[in-house]
């Protein structure tokens, strides 16, 4: 009895163990083939192309939606005479809803759109044949770069983004409401926490994963002629869209169960 | 050397390959003919496993390509081969340099730039393309682009060279240097195999050791200049003659 137990429990072990292990060398072996050919110039161009490209648009649509929000919230806060509030209500909604989705809206836009017209034109005219023919690998080329350089990208620019937005509610309350910009530091700092920015950065990396592998499979995917590509640019602008919103309910749902709500 | 065997390849209601067998001799220079859409381009990325077969196995070398597991092996295997495309199909975010000096950098990545460079420059002089480094593929005419493109072709110093349509749409006398150039490269290095697409049925018969003609999905002639000379099978004598070959030149 004892020994067959024993032996049972060997086989366990040496069961899982072995699974365990095969399952690491697994996976350490995808994770050398996913960076070993890792084309760090290629990742550099199109960091340069979804960062620095957008540094403009994201100020303007930042201090925008910061400003638009504050007048919003200030109206009815100011009805209540608690117009300091201003800066703690629009940095939260910033900092964990709508600095993360506008900014990977603009990024799907702007980036998403323009890798899937590039890539699909490249499809129609043969070029990613040539590509394949020569024996370099599409998705080392193109869908890899992407997918690092716009999940490395989108976190910070979602702070950048929320750093904007934040400006655009506090000249609303200075200009408008006649705040301090003590009072309205002291109320942003008590009510957005380091957590809130963590949880709007972790939704952001997951958009700008989503944006990369949308916006490349559908370009890798393209057929026809010059109306293919308007047709694949603008199916994969709206899938993004989408993806992006489906993602969005599920990250909030995860974070709001962790947090015990 | 490449063998098909019974290989078919449809398109939604389009059976476009319909059991062909076909066998590409190595170190010679063969030509494959037919009409405008018969499936010659099809078949050639057939070759380098761009396009799989819905039926029917494909050897190059004595491997099943079928058998090729990896992306790696698939990517060896390609490695083998120099394509021409029809529609040059270079890359239109590079000049003309570049793209040639592209197929070098993937296949010897620690290769000094100037030295790249320099071999990619060798290629382009053979196709009198020495003098339009800096220009972009918009900026080419279709003669200039499709040079262009064979220099591509050459650089990675291929052991298989796939011309579709080299001389399409480029101007009589520089189809008489591409022609020599075809001929030109199979003789320098003995080592490399050419396989030709073409309308131009003067040009097979001239210089082709083996020409095949394909039509409706099928090789309905493989032989040589001769066997086709002699051949009284009325599609082949119709394309001989010139009367489709002129409709479907394009
Ligand atoms: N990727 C593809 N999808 C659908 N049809 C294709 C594709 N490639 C080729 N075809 C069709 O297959 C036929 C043969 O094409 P092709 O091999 O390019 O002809 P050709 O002999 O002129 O080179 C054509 O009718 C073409 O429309
Ligand atoms: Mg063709």
């Amino acid at each position: 009895m004892l020994t067959r137990t024993k032996a049972l429990v060997d086989r366990f072990f040496v069961l899982n163990v072995g699974y365990v292990g095969r399952l690491a060398i697994y996976l350490y072996t995808q994770a050398l083939e996913f960076f070993y050919p890792l084309r760090i110039n290629r990742i550099v161009e199109q960091l340069e192309s979804v960062g620095f490209k957008s540094i403009g648009i994201i100020l303007l649509t930042g201090v925008s939606v910061g400003m638009t929000f504050g007048v919003q919230v200030g109206a009815i806060y100011s009805i209540f005479g608690v117009e300091s509030l201003i800066g703690s209500t629009t940095g939260l909604a910033l900092a964990v809803e709508i600095a993360p989705l506008t900014t990977a809206f603009l990024v799907a836009g702007y980036y998403g759109s323009s890798t899937t017209a590039e890539l699909a034109a490249m499809k129609i005219s043969e070029q990613l044949d040539a590509m394949e023919a020569m024996g370099v690998s599409l998705l080392n080329y193109f869908v890899k770069p992407t997918v690092i350089a716009t999940v490395l990208a989108m976190p910070m620019l979602y702070f950048y983004f929320m750093l904007m937005g934040f400006l655009g509610a506090y000249i609303v309350g200075v200009e408008m409401f006649d705040i301090s910009f003590g009072n309205f530091y002291v109320w942003l700092k008590r009510y957005v926490w380091v957590e809130d920015i963590v949880k709007g950065a972790v939704k952001s990396t997951v958009f700008g994963l989503v944006v990369a592998l949308v916006s490349c499979s559908f370009g890798l995917r393209a057929t026809g002629g010059a109306r293919g590509i308007g047709l694949t640019t603008s199916n994969s602008v709206v899938v993004n869209l989408l993806a992006i919103l489906v993602a969005d309910v599920f990250i909030t749902y995860f974070q709001m169960k962790r947090a015990g709500l | 050397m490449i063998v098909f065997e019974q290989v078919s390849k449809r398109f939604g209601d389009l059976q476009v390959l319909d059991g062909v067998d076909l066998h590409i001799p190595a170190n010679k220079i063969t030509f494959l003919i037919g009409r405008s859409g018969e499936g010659k381009s099809v078949t050639i990325k057939h070759m380098i496993g761009l396009m799989k077969p819905d039926s029917g196995e494909i050897y190059v070398d004595g491997k099943r390509l079928s058998a090729l597991q990896s992306d790696k092996e698939l990517r060896e295997h390609r490695k083998k081969f120099g394509l021409l495309f029809q529609h040059s199909a270079l890359f239109d975010n590079m000049d003309v340099l570049n793209n040639v000096c592209f197929p070098i950098r993937e296949l010897e990545p620690d290769l000094p730039d100037t030295i790249v460079e320099q071999r990619a420059i060798d290629c382009l002089s053979k196709v009198e393309m020495n003098k339009m480094l800096d220009r972009f593929p918009n900026e080419l005419s279709t003669g200039e682009k499709k040079r262009a493109g064979l220099a591509r072709a050459l650089a990675s110093e291929p052991k298989i060279l796939l011309y579709d349509e080299p001389t399409t749409g480029i101007d009589p006398l520089l189809c008489e240097t591409v022609d020599r150039l075809i001929v030109k490269i199979n003789n320098d290095s003995p080592s490399v195999s050419s396989v030709v697409i073409s309308h131009d049925i003067k040009a097979a018969l001239a210089i082709a050791e083996k020409i095949i003609m394909l039509h409706h999905g099928k090789v309905i002639l493989a032989g040589d200049a001769e066997t086709f000379r002699r051949s009284d099978n009325p599609v082949v004598r119709q394309f001989l003659s010139g009367k489709i070959s002129q409709a479907s030149a394009f």
